[in-house]
């Protein structure tokens, strides 16, 4: 074998042996894309089937539909406000939108990230950080500021009434109760006095709401980890509950809801919830009477469904997720396509 | 009588600086990118805000049980009397009956810490990393439970096989020195106060 067979060969060798690598790693791509990208999707042992949880096949269905929905160009919208006039206020980060005849009327603009908002009577904006309270006209102008509620607090909703304010704190589950000054008269802790259930309030995640009795008879507050709504005197004594933990729709599901609620006109509530994602109509003594919007109704994840009621019974729904304040109406004939 | 012919030039001198300027600079440049790279090794993780609970971390892992655990983070457990990440859907007494709990392995620890609350904690050696625990504590709770590659067992494979497989792409690359990936808490904001997982 002379020296140029020798280099042939060695050369014929060398390109075998890469061309060789080469298909081997191009089969082992393939092979790769077939097991990861056209190979059907096993099924997961270890499922947990939420969409078992969200069925709303025999939940009664009550004559609720979406009648319209307003857009809210806010960064991460907390909570919703109605006044007489119908009027909607919405916060969201540092801002207040304030929106009438389904038009943006205004932006005011405060210091710190507002937590929760409320109308009263008068037309007077309530703006909640989340240590403390202030009070706006209706030029959204600073007219008062109130005191500071210690380190620890975390205002989550407030209610504004005729005479009183109503101001919850998920930080250190209390409601605190203002006069119209600021003035801080009382702190509903939820205690029973008579010991039979310890704990007070049950707040496991930051959502604690409570909505004014319409008839002017205290406040409605929400424990959400006994997954019940309680009623309080303008004395902050407990004189009643409902509201229980369970699976079907009738029921509150989850450690700890309704996230939020609201007072009718007409005395029945409506509540919203997190993990399974709707929003349901109960009646005055806390009895069911079916869905306004069932979990289809939202993206699934969804938290933070605060509500408001307009004076004709409508209910507002501000979904973060779409940024829209979504508007329910009852009485109405099941939509058909 | 001077002898200007041994003395530098200007010139001459600040040629002389610059080159051994820039060969200090370009020394300790590399010096310093040796020394990041040493410093810098990298391990996988995955990001409990990308993942989305397919159970494969239980079943690809080339250990078993997996190198994958769920993680509590105390700081932000609501310490639930029911526990949805504890119980199973549907029960009506919340007792630990097997029949009861949702964990396959039996690796929750439900303690009882004052009405109407109730500690949780994850036994890593029966945890098997399945995460069936943590879809219903984030649907549900504050999503203190979630999955992490627990480094005191991980080999640190080139490929990871769980990161080829895994279908939300929740797999990454870590700095060594940072290995973990927690939610709900910033280690540059809140120092590190959860209690060691067992």
């Amino acid at each position: 074998m002379n020296h140029r067979t020798k280099n042939l060969m060695l050369s014929i060798g060398l390109l075998g042996g890469v061309g060789c690598l080469m298909v081997w790693g191009v089969l082992t791509m393939l092979r790769d894309v077939r097991e990861t990208v056209t190979k059907p999707a096993e099924q997961n042992p270890y499922q947990y089937d939420m969409d078992a949880l969200r069925k709303t096949d025999e939940a009664p269905q009550a004559a609720w539909r979406e009648v319209g929905a307003i857009p809210l160009p806010l960064d991460h919208p907390k909570d919703l406000a109605l006044d007489a006039s119908g009027t909607l206020y919405v916060c969201g980060g540092n801002e207040i939108l304030v929106v009438k005849n389904g038009e943006e009327a205004k932006r005011i603009e405060l210091d710190e990230p507002v937590r929760c908002i409320d109308v009263d009577k008068d037309g007077k904006l309530y703006a909640a950080f989340s240590r403390r309270v202030v009070q706006l006209n209706q030029q959204g102008e600073l007219e008062a500021e109130w005191g500071d509620l210690g380190e620890l607090a975390e205002i989550t909703a407030i209610a504004a009434g005729p005479a009183l304010v109503y101001v919850a704190d998920y930080g250190n589950r209390r409601v605190w109760k203002f006069d119209k000054t600021g003035q801080l008269l009382e702190a509903i802790d939820g205690v029973n006095p008579n010991g039979e259930e310890q704990g007070g309030f049950i707040i496991p995640s930051p959502y604690f709401d409570l909505t004014l009795d319409v008839n002017g008879d205290g406040v409605w507050i929400v424990n959400p980890g006994r997954l019940r709504v309680e009623h309080y005197t303008p004395d902050g004594e407990r004189t009643g509950h409902w509201g229980k933990s369970g699976w079907e729709a009738e029921e509150f599901c989850g450690c700890c809801n309704p996230t939020h609620i609201v007072q009718l006109p007409d005395g029945s509530f409506v509540t919203s919830e997190k993990g399974i994602e709707r929003v349901k109509h109960y009646s005055k003594d806390g009895a069911f009477i079916g869905y306004v919007a069932p979990p289809e109704s939202f993206d699934s994840g969804v938290t933070g469904l605060a509500l408001d009621a307009g004076a004709q019974g409508r209910v507002y729904i501000l979904d973060p997720s779409w940024k829209q304040a979504r508007i329910f109406e009852e009485g109405l004939a099941p939509y058909i396509d | 009588m001077s002898d200007d012919s041994r003395q530098p030039s200007r010139r001459g001198f600040l040629r002389g600086a610059l080159g051994v300027g820039a060969t200090l600079a370009l020394g300790g440049l590399g010096a310093a990118t040796v020394g990041q790279a040493r410093r810098r090794e990298w391990v996988w993780q995955l990001d409990p805000d990308i993942c989305i609970q397919c159970g494969q971390c239980a079943t690809e892992c080339v250990l078993n049980p997996s190198a994958v655990k769920c993680v509590q983070n105390y700081e932000i457990c609501g310490y639930c009397d029911l526990c949805f990440g504890y119980f199973q859907p549907g029960i009506t007494d919340l007792n630990t009956g097997a029949e009861n709990l949702l964990c396959p392995a039996g690796a929750i620890e439900r303690v009882f810490v004052e009405e109407p609350y109730y500690e949780y904690n994850i036994d890593e050696e029966l945890c098997i990393g399945c995460g069936k625990c943590v879809k219903p504590c984030l649907a549900f709770g504050n999503g203190s439970f979630f999955l992490q590659v627990r480094h005191d067992r991980c080999i640190n494979c080139n490929q990871c096989s769980i990161a080829r497989k895994c279908p939300s792409n929740a797999y990454k690359r870590v700095p060594a020195d940072k290995p973990y990936l927690l939610r709900g808490y910033d280690p540059d904001k809140v120092p590190l106060k959860t209690r060691r997982v067992r």
